[in-house]
């Protein structure tokens, strides 16, 4: 059963649709992707989940129970935990605070016989963020402080995480190295954690996630393992078709 | 703005430049008249104070009295108008003598050394609130002391000013008495809203040690802690029944003549709106007790309403209905000029028959603004209790006061401040015409200032009792806007002051709760 | 929903109508109801409205077209109105004339001016920051128009229409110039509610500051449609000014609180809707009209009908829905490795205060070219009130400098103790009730967080201002609150440790030592989780919430320890000098230039610290030079540098918003102007992470829209579907 479910979810801003009924399920132990062209609705889709936004019609279901209505502090407290695509870390505190705000926010429900110092320095290393630990993350690169949004989010012990676009800033070697860590990740917690995708990033994606759904339009165009989605009519044309250019791709493949 | 630092910088130096060549204006400003040289005779006597002749053939005044004026009028010498040069003119038979020359002189206290006396004049001026505000009292003092030292000096001695700037704040009002204490004589010419803790004013160690204060010759003195400090002698008469403790009935008198003068020549039937400045508790109860008296008098008030400063024009035309669902035809502010001002000119929006309603203000709509809103203050009556600026002729200290501060309509608080100087200047006289001019001691001139009963500027002003903080000037003189300037309306003679004990009316109340009663 | 409201909002409003009538009962007046007196106040109650609407048309135009909330709007129309002054009254000019060259040619200069060398670079400050810098240019303006005018002779502003003529009302008249006055501010309304919504220039200004990319993209030019912006601004403040002297008379601050009421007509107008801003304004209008008509409140509520703005700005502000969490910001000039000070290092750092200002005071110290001597009763007298004041701006640095929240009633919560002291301790003194004041002040500083809190950070900012201008007209001034002066002490001096501190140089050892504790309370507080988790939210509410931290209790608890710093604070402010003047002693004012101070301060302790003690010491030391020194200059630049020194911080915190005084950290190369090279040290660590605009690109042509979707959806150049203003969450 699905661990996290979205159903049949609107956004509307005004007269914008920014989903129009979609439905996401994000099965535990696995990394589950979502992808689009952008402005699809993959990070509003994450607010509704999370709770950043109050969707106007559709329901969020966390193992089973119904969590719409929860607030955004409730549903972390159950343990949902995000990064942003834009990033969101605590850009005056170091690398190792911005861990331990986290820590210590769960210490009493999560981590309880443990200490906080520890447990924040055991995130860092998970990153691979150990030897920037003191260094303002405002100063750090754009990728090395998605990483620490990364570790900050871990620390809330969640069972499910979701991720956006987690690459974006990192180069070839530290991607791979995040998929791999996902991947440990998912394989360590077993049953007990899910993973939610957001990408550009296609090797990426394909490489790391187990089930894709693909989002256009806010609507969901396609669901399927990365190699039915990759040959789906529908995802080519969302991501390459367009009248307006069509002369400018008249030569690429079909 | 790639350069924007580089103006910052600039400004920065400017500023510099432009406070090394202001500077602070921390000293007297007066030039000194030359001294007389100090004498080397061994003449002895001290009397300074030549005419004991009538002062007022002198002054060319008469004050109509009604009551008795006090034998210190002829006793006490007033000198201030005699030059030295008089001396030669009044008593043709004595030779020249200049006693100054014929004493050593002394630093006998604190503020005063051999050849100064240096006093200190403090006024709310450098508020962001109200720059600027009573500047007009640092202008009265310092006029008054050149004035004082082109005639000679005081106690053979130049006056020295120094000046120190309240700007509307307690802890700056406190930190002038303090530097009143170390380095003054005595306070002249005070004008400070917030003077809230009087300690050390009160308490100030003397030359010798002894903590009697500092003689505060003020012209304001708005609170209880001031209006009952013991060294405080306040030009204005606050009239304030002392000690007080804030709450709680308290005795006061007020002036009526005026309102009784209207009810006998103009009309008997006085009804109408009061309004009272209600920014403090102590605008309040300083203003309510007049509003009794003049009901005590026979005027009825539809209303008395409190307004502040932040009261909108249009607001008054709530005051201007209440008018007309009454008909009155009375309309007084306790409040400032600018409160007539708004009320007029609100009335004239919509429509009320201006000419039908006596308007009256205090002596605050005696100011050249007021003046300059044209024909919508016509008819203004307004009130003081000393003789207006313009009889020059009909007074010799009000024409040196003129002379003196340079205009022809300074604010009121300037000719406050001036009288404050005259007063010390009297006392000061009186103590060196007893002891000599080694003789002045801030314990002396409290002792001269408590004993001083009647005592009326040379003239100029009514007289008041100085030897008690409870009673007020039982004096008016009634003028009104006409043609666009203030004439005198009674007495009718210009230099006279309509005085009598008929004119005062005591009464004791809770003035806090008779407001909004 | 009923009328529109959502349920707990239509109870509020319904409860609020139901103490109005209460209130209005009980304080009935007894004046004869007549048709007339009603059109008459009535009309008096819609031209009042339309003053006000004029400046509400202002700051709502400005904040929807700059994104900046311009606390400087009335300050502008007090300076329009002084020069219209002089132009017309004083030198002469026709009115018209006068009228269009500062209407038409000063103000839009001004308006221009600003943004060039000023608003341009706060685009991407915080909140802290572009309020404080629009507070600093209010208190700058109002000072510069002090300085050229100065108070002692009263002046006035002359009706642009004449005030004798009018339409005939029974008896009565309603005179031209009010009636065309309030033509022109409702036509101005429809006029900028026509330019914002249905003109192209009025779409791209406001576009500008929803999406500024997709704006420049679609062809605007973002610099100078912000140009634009607040020259309409400052035109509109400027005519306000103009018009509402007459009525209020030309006094500065007088002028200058007409602001507040602005804001709480723009509030009820959500600060974006101009038409419910002109009801507002005509609402408060009406109120204060017929509330002095018909109700008399009695001598101890002589100001409550000046509080109706400042009370329906806090009802508007309960009203308002739900909270968005705000994005987080870039912070700019960031340290590599931040440095906490240790907790002994503020051990010893108390212990330096507390010498210092001992030698200082003791005249111990002498600094070869000039030995300044013991402090005498003058000096120590204004370094008390001077350490008053610090201690008070002392509270704000949690607040302001950590969790980058606004508290404009510092003052008033510093009164609040005081009171509670003076009830607690009566006539004793003792002074083991000075933690019970704070204690007990803390559930106040919640209260008024608590509402606000929801919301953003603008609201939450004039909320405070609407409580402290609440607190000076209707608690303070009341007989229960603080007795009426009399000849002695209403606060009596303080008894601790068997000592009783009654003259001031014990005072002032006792005002240091408290305020070193405080500090070193405040070096613990920041490396405690608690410091840790405010700034967190200040950086960003939303990642905050994701990680479960309570966003909106986490800002009550800061402002619950601001007020309970400032309560005790209050307990020394009002001892100074024993006695309070009710009216002007907790006046909004003054805190004003403190929270300048502290918002220039920045957000380290330890220079905070050392900032706010610096003024006290810098005075008592200032009154020795006076005194000792032959350096008239030096005084004279102390003057200028309190006038206009808070102001002026302020404004180099445009450089470096995290606070000026900070940058000195980083040493004072990057301010002296010759020292390109380290200014270039830090744009180079800034351009990491800032990219540049696409309006810097130096892209010629304008997009399609269709263009631009289909760009971004290949490319991702914007932002996702998101309002500016945050995520709005489904319960915080």
């Amino acid at each position: 059963m699905a661990l996290l479910e979205a159903e049949r979810v609107v956004m509307r801003f005004g007269g914008v649709v920014a989903l129009d009924d979609a439905s996401v399920d994000v099965g535990p132990g696995e990394v589950t992707g979502l992808i689009g062209p952008n402005g699809a609705g993959k990070t509003t889709l994450f607010n509704v989940i999370t709770g950043l936004l109050a969707p106007t019609s559709g329901t969020v279901r966390f193992d089973g129970a119904d969590i719409t209505r929860k607030s955004v502090a409730q549903r972390s407290q159950l343990g949902v935990a995000r990064t942003f695509q834009k990033l969101e870390a605590f850009n005056s505190l170091s690398a190792f605070d911005n861990v331990r705000v986290s820590v210590e926010q769960n210490h009493r429900s999560k981590w309880r016989h443990r200490r906080v110092s520890e447990v924040a320095h055991e995130m860092l290393g998970k990153v691979g963020l150990g030897d920037v630990a003191d260094v303002t993350v405002g100063t750090l690169p754009t990728g090395s402080a998605r990483l620490v949004e990364l570790a900050r989010a871990l620390a809330c012990r969640p069972r499910v995480l979701l991720l956006d676009e987690p690459s974006s800033g990192l180069n070839e070697e530290e991607t791979s190295s995040v998929g791999e860590m996902l991947l440990e990740l998912v394989a360590d917690e077993g049953n007990d954690l899910a993973v939610l995708l957001v990408e550009h990033d296609m090797s990426f994606v394909m490489g790391v996630c187990a089930r894709i759904h693909v989002l256009d339009f806010g609507k969901v165009i396609a669901v399927g393992t990365p190699l039915e989605v990759q040959s789906d009519a529908a995802v080519r044309a969302a991501y390459l078709g367009g009248d307006e250019f069509r002369g400018a791709y008249a030569g690429a493949d079909g | 703005m790639k350069h924007f630092r580089w103006l910052i910088c600039l400004l920065a130096v400017l500023a510099l430049v432009a406070a090394a060549c202001g500077g602070n204006d921390d000293d007297d400003s007066g030039a000194p008249a030359p001294v007389e040289a100090p004498g080397e005779s061994a003449g002895d006597d001290m009397d300074e104070d030549m005419d004991d002749e009538d002062m007022d053939e002198d002054m060319g005044d008469d004050i109509e009295d009604d009551i008795d004026m006090d034998e210190d009028m002829g006793d006490g010498a007033m000198d201030d108008d005699m030059d030295d040069s008089d001396v030669g003119q009044a008593d043709p038979e004595e030779p020249e003598v200049d006693p100054c020359e014929a004493v050593d002189l002394e630093a006998t206290e604190v503020g005063i050394t051999s050849d100064t006396i240096t006093v200190l004049v403090m006024a709310d001026v450098g508020s962001p609130l109200s720059p600027g505000l009573f500047q007009g009292s640092m202008d009265g003092i310092n006029a008054w002391a050149d004035h004082v030292n082109a005639e000679g000096g005081l106690a053979c001695r130049q006056v020295e000013v120094v000046e120190h700037d309240s700007a509307i704040n307690p802890t700056e009002t406190t930190n002038g008495f303090l530097v009143a204490c170390e380095s003054a004589f005595a306070l002249v010419g005070t004008t400070a809203l917030f003077a809230l803790d009087t300690v050390d004013l009160q308490t100030c160690p003397d030359a010798e040690g002894n903590e009697i204060g500092v003689p505060d010759f003020t012209y304001i003195a708005t609170e209880p802690p001031h209006q009952c400090s013991v060294v405080t002698f306040a030009t204005s008469r606050p009239n304030s029944e002392c000690p007080y403790s804030g709450s709680g009935p308290r005795t006061v008198q007020s002036q009526v003549g005026h309102v009784q003068w209207i009810m006998d020549n103009i009309n008997s039937d006085l009804r109408g709106l009061f309004l009272v400045p209600s920014d403090l508790p102590s605008t309040i109860t300083s203003v309510m007790p007049q509003v009794r008296a003049m009901e005590s008098a026979g005027v009825e008030f539809h209303s008395v309403p409190g307004i502040s400063g932040f009261t909108t024009q249009s607001e008054f035309g709530a005051f201007i209905q209440i008018m007309r669902d009454n008909n009155s035809n009375f309309a007084y502010t306790g409040s400032d000029d600018q409160s007539m001002l708004k009320w007029r000119s609100e009335a004239e929006a919509q429509g009320l028959d201006a000419d039908s309603i006596i308007w009256m203000c205090t002596l605050s709509c005696y100011t050249p603004g007021f003046l300059e809103a044209g024909d919508v203050v016509e008819g203004t009556y307004s009130w003081g209790w000393y003789l207006p600026f313009d009889e020059v002729e009909q007074n010799q200290e009000l024409a040196d006061f003129i002379e003196a501060i340079g205009t022809d309509f300074p604010p009121a608080w300037a000719a406050g401040a001036w009288a404050g100087g005259v007063l010390f200047e009297q006392i000061v006289n009186d103590i060196v015409a007893e002891s000599g001019p080694n003789g002045l001691t801030r314990q002396a001139v409290l002792d001269q200032a408590r004993s001083v009963t009647s005592f009326d500027v040379n003239g100029w002003w009514g007289p008041a009792d100085y030897s008690t903080t409870q009673n007020i000037i039982p004096c008016f003189v009634l003028l009104q806007v006409q043609d666009g300037a203030f004439v005198r309306v009674h007495p009718e003679e210009r230099g006279e002051l309509a005085c009598g004990a008929e004119n005062v009316v005591e009464s004791t109340r809770d003035w806090a709760a008779e407001f909004g009663g | 929903m009923i009328l529109g409201l959502r349920l707990p909002v239509a109870l509020a409003a319904l409860a609020a109508a139901v103490a109005a009538v209460v209130i209005a009962v009980f304080n009935w007046k007894g004046a004869p109801v007549t048709g007339q007196t009603f059109l008459v106040t009535t009309y008096i109650g819609l031209f009042l409205g339309a003053l006000w609407a004029m400046y509400a048309t202002g700051l709502v135009v400005v904040y929807t077209t700059t994104g900046v909330f311009n606390f400087a709007q009335g300050a502008i129309g007090v300076f329009a109105a002084f020069l219209y002054w002089e132009l017309h009254v004083n030198r002469g000019w026709h009115s018209v004339l006068a009228l269009v060259v500062v209407v038409g040619m000063f103000a839009p200069t001004l308006g221009v001016l600003l943004d060039i060398v000023i608003m341009r670079r706060l685009r991407t400050a915080s909140l802290v920051v572009q309020l404080m810098v629009t507070v600093a240019i209010m208190v700058l303006l109002l000072s510069v128009v002090g300085d050229i005018w100065e108070a002692d002779t009263a002046r006035r502003v002359p009706y642009l229409f004449g005030i004798e003529n009018g339409i005939d009302l029974g008896p009565s008249q309603l005179p031209w110039h009010r009636l065309i006055v309030f033509l022109v501010a409702v036509a101005i309304a429809v006029a900028m509610r026509y330019l914002l919504r249905r003109t192209r220039i009025g779409t791209a200004m406001r576009a500008v500051v929803d999406n500024r990319e997709l704006a420049a993209l679609n062809g605007a030019r973002p610099n100078v449609v912000s140009s634009t912006s607040w020259a309409l601004g400052s035109m509109l403040g400027a005519l306000g000014g103009i018009l509402i002297a007459p009525e209020l008379g030309l006094d500065p601050a007088t002028l200058n609180n007409v602001v507040i009421i602005a804001f709480a007509a723009a509030a009820f107008g959500a600060l974006r809707n101009l038409p419910m801003a002109v009801v507002g304004a005509m609402l408060i209008g009406l109120l204060r009209a017929h509330t002095g008509a018909w109700l008399d409140f009695g001598p101890d509520y002589r100001f409550a009908h000046l509080a109706i703005a400042p009370l329906l700005l806090l009802f508007v502000v309960i009203a308002l829905p739900q909270a968005r969490l705000e994005v987080g910001r870039l912070a700019h000039n960031l340290r590599r490795h931040e440095r906490f000070t240790k907790w002994w290092e503020g051990l010893i750092g108390c212990g330096v205060i507390i010498l210092v200002a001992v030698a200082l005071s003791g005249g111990w110290l002498d600094f070869g070219v000039w030995d300044p001597g013991a402090w005498g009763s003058r000096e120590l007298n204004s370094a008390n009130e001077a350490m008053a004041l610090a201690l008070i701006g002392l509270s704000l640095v949690p607040l302001i400098g950590w969790a980058g929240q606004i508290n404009f009633a510092p003052l008033a919560f510093a009164g609040f103790g005081a009171f509670v002291y003076l009830k607690l301790a009566g006539d004793t003194g003792n002074g083991y009730w000075i933690p019970l004041v704070g204690l007990l002040c803390a559930p106040l500083g919640a209260l008024v967080a608590l509402p606000a809190a929801r919301l953003r950070g603008l609201y939450l900012a004039l909320m405070t201002m609407a409580f402290a201008q609440a607190m000076s007209l209707i608690f303070f001034p009341h007989s229960w609150v603080l007795p009426t002066i009399g000849v002695g002490r209403q606060f009596p001096h303080i008894e601790m440790f068997g000592v009783t501190f009654d003259d001031r140089r014990g005072f002032f050892l006792l005002i240091v030592s408290v305020f070193a504790v405080f500090v070193f309370g405040l070096v613990l507080l920041r490396r405690s989780r608690y410091g840790r988790r405010w700034m967190a939210v200040n950086d960003s509410q939303a990642a905050s919430a994701t990680l479960g931290i309570p966003v909106v209790w986490t800002k009550v608890v800061v402002y619950a320890l601001s007020a309970a710093m400032a309560g005790i604070a209050g307990v020394f402010w009002a001892t100074v000098s024993g006695n309070v003047d009710s009216v002007q002693g907790f006046d909004l004012l003054i805190g004003f230039n403190i929270v300048l101070l502290v918002a220039a301060a920045g957000v380290s302790i330890p220079v905070a610290g050392i900032f706010l003690i610096f003024i006290p010491l810098f005075t008592g030391l200032g009154h020795r030079l006076e005194d000792t020194g032959n350096v008239d200059f030096l005084v004279t630049l102390l003057d200028i540098t309190t006038t206009y020194g808070p102001g002026m911080l302020v404004l180099g915190m445009v450089f470096n918003p995290r606070g000026a005084i900070f940058e000195m950290g980083r040493g004072f190369s990057p301010m002296l102007p010759w020292r390109g090279d380290a200014r270039a040290e830090i744009a180079a660590e800034n351009a990491q992470k800032r990219e540049p605009e696409i309006g810097e690109l130096g892209i010629e042509r304008p997009f399609t829209p269709e263009e631009v979707v289909a760009l971004d959806r290949r490319l991702g150049i914007l932002d996702d579907v998101v309002p500016k203003e945050g995520y709005g969450a489904a319960r915080s």
